[in-house]
């Protein structure tokens, strides 16, 4: 009975459900049973298999986004004119 | 050449350290640095100003065996601890507005209410346009200190979950709900201000 209900839960996973473990199978390996379940979802449901791409669209441009490397990478995320002026301002009055 | 003979002045501590070309030289590598831990503009852009101000009152303890950028990242890298032990003495904030946002985008029955819209065939593309990065900052910042920061950790920085759990004090099973509630109102962000706007 219970693998009859394993089977159920894996046949009738809501994308709520859905969506978290796809969040989740990108931090850690999910359990065996909950990775069926998104499978079998994500054969059924183009939203959902958009939405995991989409995610691991995410991942890949935001590596790119904040090297954090020492050298100057060219990452492209910069600290704005207004906050680069306030803290030169601020500098400037504290070095006088 | 140098008129005074050839001879440079001698390198002093007050020679190696000059505050004034500091924003231009290393503002946006610790911009960077500070965002992608705290996953906040303002708090980034304060932590960044901090680091300045106290490198400034610490430049005669400037070891200049390590370069002027290595020590300040080391100093704002101190800041940015205490920012995360600052926060964790306060009770965490109740994240109810990001719970129902994620509720609401499902139906009871938890079906998407509205599908995710198309990206185009190379959403990655968008990532060599500078003003990108302007909307990912900007939605990044919108999300709940805690949802952004497990984020920013995550993807920005790239640490495993088990060092984001340590850095942040949360159990695995508390990272996945932050990161899963940040990635799908992340997500409905940048499709809002980003891929439907073009």
């Amino acid at each position: 009975m219970s693998a009859l209900r394993d089977v159920l839960r894996i046949l009738t996973m809501p994308c709520r459900d859905a969506t978290e473990a796809i969040s989740r199978a990108m931090d850690e390996r999910l359990p065996w049973s909950l990775a069926a379940a998104v499978r079998v979802h994500k054969l059924v449901c183009g939203a959902c298999r958009r939405y995991e791409r989409q995610l691991q669209a995410l991942r890949e441009i935001l590596a790119r986004g904040a090297d954090t490397s020492d050298e100057d990478s060219g990452a492209p995320i910069r600290l704005g004119d207004e906050a680069r002026r306030r803290i030169e301002s601020a500098l400037r009055d504290a070095n006088l | 050449m140098n008129v005074d003979g050839g001879r440079l002045p001698a390198m002093s501590h007050q020679a190696a350290v000059r505050p004034e070309t500091w924003v231009d030289r290393h503002g946006d590598a610790l911009y960077r640095f500070a965002l992608a831990r705290v996953g906040n503009q303002r708090i980034a852009e304060d932590l960044v100003q901090e680091t300045f101000l106290a490198a400034l009152r610490a430049a005669e303890r400037f070891a200049e065996q390590s370069s002027e950028r290595t020590w300040l990242i080391s100093i704002l890298r101190r800041r940015v601890a205490d920012h995360f032990r600052r926060r964790a003495r306060q009770p965490e904030e109740l994240n109810e507005a990001l719970e129902r946002a994620v509720a609401g985008r499902f139906t009871a029955a938890g079906k998407w209410r509205a599908a995710p819209a198309s990206w185009g065939a190379d959403p990655a593309e968008s990532a060599v346009r500078s003003e990108f990065w302007d909307v990912l900052a900007e939605c990044l910042s919108a999300l709940p200190a805690s949802a952004a920061s497990a984020l920013a950790l995550r993807e920005l920085s790239g640490l495993g979950s088990d060092e984001v759990c340590k850095e942040l004090g949360v159990t695995p099973t508390n990272l996945w709900s932050l990161l899963h509630r940040a990635r799908l109102r992340l997500r409905d962000c940048i499709e809002r201000k980003w891929f439907k706007k073009d």
